[in-house]
């Protein structure tokens, strides 16, 4: 008994790091985090990935401009395709679904990497 | 006397020693000091407002996309057969717009859902290869080569205009899947893209 007492907690940091470090892969942020994505889900359309997530800008003032790239991985994670870096333009208080499909088969998995130029 | 010699020999060794083990970076490289440095070639390029590499990867990108997830495409028993006809350029600049097409090719090819015939301008190419290859030309085969389920075809198209303190580039590249044999357009996508210059940061 007190054996499984010790390891409770063991199993639930363990879950929490897989957790933690399964959120932290599916998204990058380089630069200043004036951007948020609030949350992104992936779905399979026919033989490729579908990728929808959500960012906002919280800022009450500014309008951000910033780029960003998914990047496919496939079931053994190795990277099979990347989108070219996109721009987009977010107004102040404003939030903007992004949507994109991955153009090559065999993709189980993705990272959303968004970069936000210093000001 | 002794010395010296023991010094030459240090000497020696040293120089033996640093001739094996530092070897100076910049192996398999040449002029890698100078100013040209190679970058991310999907970066986000805004060094002028004219169509560049951005505007061509993104608009590829989403138009392959969307032609992938058409129910043409998405549904089609097995890959149709697609030859690319050509994109006009109705802007008043120069854009590559074979570049667009090709980059789509390559993108649609890739994904296995289409088998692309070659394009007409390069058929008589094809058309020699055959001759050498084969000595008896059957028509079946030529009409294999030929009949295209679809055709791809386009247009892109900018609008510019200026004040004293802004100029605004709007570009529109649409593309249609066209059916020959009965004429329908059975997909069509377009690709906005606006630029904005302000005259504080850029003089034109």
């Amino acid at each position: 008994m007190p054996i499984t007492k010790s390891l409770t907690p063991l199993y639930a940091a363990g879950i929490l790091l897989v957790l933690m470090s399964g959120c932290a892969s599916k998204v990058d942020i380089i630069g200043e985090e004036r951007v948020e994505i609030n949350h992104h889900k992936s779905f399979q359309e026919g033989a490729f990935l579908k990728v929808v997530a959500e960012l906002e800008n919280d800022d009450n003032d500014e309008t951000e401009g910033f780029v960003y790239q998914i990047e496919w991985y496939d079931k053994n994670g190795i990277i099979k395709d990347t989108t070219p870096w996109k721009p987009i333009t977010i107004h102040k208080n404003q939030k903007v679904q992004i949507v994109e499909m991955s153009s090559v088969p065999d993709v189980v998995d993705y990272k959303i990497i968004v970069s936000v130029p210093e000001k | 006397m002794k010395y010296l010699s023991l010094s030459v020999a240090l000497a020696s060794v040293l120089i033996l020693a640093t001739g094996c083990s530092s070897t100076k970076g910049g192996a398999g490289m040449v002029g890698y000091d100078s100013n040209v440095k190679y970058g991310d070639a999907k970066a986000v390029e805004t060094l002028t407002d004219a169509f560049g590499s951005t505007d061509l990867q993104s608009s590829a990108e989403t138009l392959t996309q969307s032609l992938l997830q058409s129910r043409y495409i998405a549904s089609a028993a097995q890959p149709p057969k697609v030859r690319l006809r050509s994109v006009n350029n109705l802007t008043y600049e120069h854009i590559d717009t074979k570049a667009i097409t090709d980059k789509i090719r390559i993108k649609l090819l890739k994904s296995g859902q289409v088998r692309f015939l070659a394009d007409k301008a390069n058929l008589g190419e094809v058309y020699d290869e055959r001759n050498l290859t084969t000595t008896v030309t059957d028509n079946k085969n030529i009409k294999l080569m030929t009949d295209a389920d679809y055709v791809i075809t386009g247009n892109v198209r900018s609008i510019k205009k200026a004040s004293d303190d802004v100029k605004d580039v709007y570009y529109n590249i649409s593309l249609e899947l066209v059916n020959p044999q009965t004429g329908e357009i059975v997909w069509a996508d377009e690709k906005e893209i606006r630029k904005v210059t302000s005259k504080s940061t850029v003089g034109w």
